[in-house]
């Protein structure tokens, strides 16, 4: 865990699962002060919400590349 | 064979004539390997495990038979109606006078030179490596973009969007439409698995097409096509065609799934599956959390008692309480005084009623003042002709003086 997480909006589905995750792991192998475990479960509240809601909430985005595209973004690179 | 003689003119058995016809067909160059080409007809597949069947064009048959040790290999292709080259030596069956072709190989023609080239250029990159397990690499276990190589109008197309939906729509699909059949296909295949590839956006790369003939699909045995995925920087999972279609581009893939869905389903974890996930994982974060809440609970608990039994506010709350005491005693023991002197000063007032000098009255007794209201208890305190009050139980009258015992009276009588 970094001393300053990103901002849970900012993350992946695996990002945001994976600190779950850890978070856990880290609560249940070491013992930890009672601000220090308030803080993390804050965290992972924060996180499992925001994984359920892109679970529940996500629609499959699609788009087509084109050559056209293709070109503009080899022009930009 | 020997000339009939004059006289005698040889017979031969049936046996002797088809064992000479047999001898003269296996002698014979062209007949003892051969490729013949038609269309399979009255086929049989025997519980003997041979197969026999008539191989026939416009205009003739050919009886044909395939022996058991290789009837295994060959019978997928031995198919009613199927166009065939079969391969193998013309011989004799001499119990039955019949001469037919006994096969060792078959090939679909047409699609027989495909395939042929087909395994010269599998053996070809397979030998460079390129198909070597070791060069398979892992998919990400949670793809974020996913580039789909496939026509935007197949059916493929929407079988994995379909799947994708339902599974994983968390994901972003960048469509590299390509033609997947004829003679553009390979080049555009290619194309559109180095734009996937130089934009570098997905993290995973789909060749998708939906199931056809071998022709259909040959687009995806090209080498340009079967190299382009091996190069490809993003891993890559191909479903082409149906289960028992392998193309060189499936031996390329780091995965081959055997139809588009398939692919789908192999690319993506599915959301049922990662819901229960996050509820064990949001189980323990809980479940790890409130012991520690609860310890802490116990303790400030435990501490807030010590607190409040050592405070100024607890001594005060129980000074309070001393003082209440004290005053509900102090009120009753005022109470008590009240009561006292209450009882003590209802005794003197009667005490005080029995000296009413204007009690006395209602015995006949009355009271005289003078005019100045001065009570008159002695005769020398009026003088004669004054006038006086008498007062008595229920009224006043006023008296005049007559005569007063020894002082003008006695001066007259002197």
């Amino acid at each position: 865990m970094s001393e300053s997480p990103k901002p849970v909006a900012e993350l992946t589905y695996e990002q945001a699962f994976n600190e779950l995750e850890s978070i856990v792991a880290s609560l249940e192998s070491e013992q930890k002060t009672l601000e220090e475990t308030m803080r993390l479960f804050e965290r992972g509240q924060v996180l499992a919400n925001f994984c359920a809601a892109l679970l529940d909430n996500a629609e499959l985005k699609i788009r087509e590349l084109t050559d056209n595209r293709f070109a503009a973004e080899k022009g930009d690179q | 064979m020997q000339q009939p003689s004059l006289f005698v003119p040889q017979s031969y058995s049936v046996s002797e004539i088809n064992r000479y016809l047999r001898e003269l067909f296996e002698s014979d160059e062209v007949l003892s390997d051969v490729w013949i080409q038609g269309e399979i007809a009255t086929l049989s597949k025997p519980a003997s495990g041979h197969i026999y069947f008539t191989l026939k064009d416009a205009n003739s048959t050919l009886r044909c038979v395939v022996w058991k040790s290789a009837a295994m290999r060959l019978q997928a292709l031995l198919q009613s109606g199927a166009q065939i080259e079969a391969h193998g030596y013309v011989g004799l069956y001499e119990q039955g006078g019949q001469y037919q072709l006994y096969v060792d190989a078959v090939r679909l023609t047409g699609e027989g030179a495909l395939y042929q080239e087909y395994l010269r250029l599998k053996a070809r990159l397979e030998s460079e490596g390129l198909f070597d397990p070791t060069r398979k690499r892992p998919l990400p276990e949670y793809p974020n973009k996913i580039g789909i190589v496939t026509s935007s109008s197949g059916a493929a197309l929407q079988d994995i969007l379909n799947v994708l939906r339902r599974r994983y729509p968390l994901v972003e699909v960048i469509l590299a439409h390509c033609a997947v059949q004829g003679d553009a296909a390979p080049a555009e295949i290619v194309s559109a698995l180095e734009k996937l590839n130089v934009q570098a956006e997905a993290d995973l790369i789909l060749v998708a097409r939906g199931g056809g003939s071998m022709e259909d699909l040959w687009a995806f045995n090209d080498e340009r096509v079967v190299r382009a995925i091996a190069a490809s920087a993003i891993p890559v999972v191909t479903g082409i065609g149906h289960e028992i279609d392998f193309t060189l581009s499936d031996f390329a893939a780091d995965l081959r799934a055997p139809t588009p869905t398939a692919a789908a389903e192999l690319a993506v974890p599915d959301r049922e599956e990662l819901r229960g996930l996050l509820n064990g994982a949001i189980s323990q974060l809980i479940y790890s959390c409130q012991a520690v809440f609860q310890d802490t609970r116990a303790q400030l608990t435990g501490l807030q008692h010590r607190v409040e039994k050592a405070s100024p506010q607890w001594m005060i709350r129980n000074d309070r309480q001393r003082l209440d005491d004290l005053s509900f005693r102090l009120e009753a023991s005022l109470g008590n005084s009240f009561r006292l002197m209450r009882s003590e000063c209802q005794g003197l007032s009667k005490r005080l009623g029995a000296l009413n000098p204007f009690a006395v009255l209602q015995r006949g007794y009355s009271i005289v003042t003078n005019a100045t209201g001065q009570v008159v208890s002695k005769v020398n305190q009026v003088s004669r002709d004054e006038l006086v009050d008498v007062k008595l139980s229920d009224g006043t009258i006023l008296t005049r003086v007559i005569s007063v015992p020894g002082s003008e009276n006695e001066s007259e009588d002197k």
